[in-house]
């Protein structure tokens, strides 16, 4: 395996990449390989996992992108096979950079912002296997809309508004069969605050969603602190609540604080809060707790010194009635050469089984290599793994 | 030492103070904030880890396979200034909400420390970033 390793990482040496006047050629290659064994039935149960190369390449001009990306994986039983992982050709109007369109497979996945969490997370449908066949225009006063279709089922549309003067609004939207999700989401600039706002209609239902940014009723030479009130209402159920924000501005610290109620007769509370440091010492300090209106808690303080060429630290997670601990220490011995072990063990037992996890991660240009040993109830794992890569 | 802690007199008030001291000073040390480094883009401090890269909602997370599939060792790279990781956001996000996080050594997410506002990606709590 070491000499299919140095034999790649010679041959990722080979590729080119060319910049020249209008036109960029780039190639590249990427490698990744995995092994594991359960070492309680011996070091000869060692087998490869994965063992994949990515070759890519990509050619841009001021008219025209194109890239492409396979993928070569081997699987235990020495079975190769063939994917492309993704590929684009896309196509603009000479002169009009907002008039284009273009065809891809694994390069373009539906995602939808939120305030905060997304209204639509990564990977919430499956695309990889569809062409997508997207359009982008724009230009009239600014307004830029792209339009993407995956397959016959889903599509992917947005409208976005340019910088207006006093804010801007951006319309987006999922259709899969006969569901169909919309947002509208901007923020309003009024200089001291920024609402910013959310519309979710799923299915003909309408969520609103607004919140304030920028008031910091406290700015000091030591510590800002930013209040946001965030509302949120729909035909069922609604809610409000506030967060409170804490920067240091010449020292390093943060906290926040947050409180969300239900607007009905049972107002269902829930409180977040969290403190971060990072002492002169080294230490670096977090301490987080939630509560929700059952009273379930989860509560949570750790302090790492993370320093080089040695370090350790602890962690204690409480939830309700279970108390778990973690211990960890921590070496460097060389540059860019990292050994972490932990312990772990939940303490609200009679008898804790404790775990312990042991990695060690280097770097040497592009390469990357891993090893890690996991024991936990009786089984110990040996993982191993390497990648290199050239641009 | 044992004369120290049975004397009654000055010595033993000034034994007092001095550990009192020591235990402020130490935990001055321990727990007081420091100071911030100066630096235009994103810093993590992490002196022992080999590689930290800063990923999130702008470059798939670093997933070469898709989102939280096989990670790019190369995405989002950060370059160490004296254990502190230093790393910059794309100029050209669009305005909007983003989610990000630091992942060192290919394996652990962590949020940002020196900003209080969290989220939450694939079970990792992460920071939000808000570009107006």
């Amino acid at each position: 395996m070491t000499a299919l390793i140095f034999t790649l990482a010679v041959l990722l040496h080979q590729s080119d990449s060319t910049d020249t006047a209008g036109h960029e050629l780039n190639l590249g290659m990427f490698f990744y390989s995995s092994a594991s064994a359960d070492l309680n039935e011996g070091l000869q149960t060692l087998n490869t996992d994965t063992l994949m190369v990515f070759p890519d390449g990509s050619f841009h001009t001021d008219w025209a992108d194109l890239s492409g990306e396979v993928s070569v994986s081997y699987t235990p039983d020495s079975t190769a096979s063939f994917k492309p992982v993704s590929a684009g050709a896309f196509f603009r109007w000479p002169g009009a950079q907002w008039i284009g369109a273009g065809v891809s497979v694994g390069l373009i996945n539906p995602f939808l912002q939120g305030l905060g969490s997304p209204v639509r997370e990564w990977n919430s449908y499956k695309t990889d296997d569809s062409t997508a066949v997207t359009v982008e225009v724009g230009g009239l006063l600014g307004f830029q809309g792209t339009w993407t279709q995956f397959g016959d089922s889903l599509s992917w549309y947005s409208v976005k508004s340019p910088w207006l003067g006093f804010g801007a609004v951006k319309w987006n939207g999922i259709r899969e069969n006969s569901e169909q999700l919309e947002t509208v989401s901007g923020f309003l600039d009024l200089k001291r605050v920024q609402p910013w706002f959310l519309f979710v209609k799923e299915n003909s239902r309408w969520t609103y969603s607004a919140q304030i940014r920028g008031w910091k009723p406290v700015t000091g030479s030591t510590l800002s602190v930013e209040i946001a009130p965030l509302v949120s209402l729909n035909e069922d159920s609604s809610s409000a609540g506030l967060t409170a924000w804490i920067y240091g501005n010449r020292r390093a610290f943060s906290g926040y604080f947050t409180a969300v109620s239900a607007l009905e007769n049972e107002p269902e509370p829930h409180f977040e809060a969290g403190l971060n440091i990072l002492s002169q010492a080294g230490i670096e300090w977090a301490l987080e707790a939630d509560l929700d209106h059952i009273e379930t808690f989860h509560g949570e303080l750790s302090g790492f010194y993370r320093m080089s060429p040695a370090g350790c630290g602890g962690k204690i997670e409480l939830y309700d009635d279970s108390l778990r601990a973690t211990a960890t220490a921590l070496y460097s011995p060389v540059e860019n050469v990292s050994a972490e072990f932990s312990v772990m063990s939940d303490l609200d037992t009679d008898s804790p089984e404790p775990g312990c996890l042991l990695q060690i991660t280097g770097v040497r240009e592009n390469i990357t290599a891993g090893v890690s040993v996991e024991w936990e109830h009786g089984s110990t794992i040996l993982g191993m793994g390497v990648s290199a890569w050239i641009d | 030492m044992g004369t120290w802690l049975n004397h009654t007199g000055n010595g033993g008030i000034c034994m007092d103070r001095l550990i009192a001291l020591s235990l402020l000073l130490c935990s001055c040390a321990v727990f007081v904030p420091a100071e911030k480094t100066q630096s235009d883009g994103m810093q993590f401090h992490y002196p022992s880890a080999a590689r930290v890269q800063l990923v999130g909602d702008w470059n798939n997370w670093g997933g070469i396979t898709g989102v939280l599939g096989l990670v790019d060792p190369s995405c989002g790279i950060m370059e160490t200034r004296n254990g502190v990781w230093v790393g910059s956001v794309p100029d050209d996000l669009d305005r909007g909400i983003y989610r990000y996080a630091f992942l060192v050594n290919g394996t652990q997410f962590f949020p940002d420390p020196l900003n209080p506002e969290r989220a939450d990606f694939g079970g990792h709590v992460v920071s939000v970033l808000l570009i107006d």
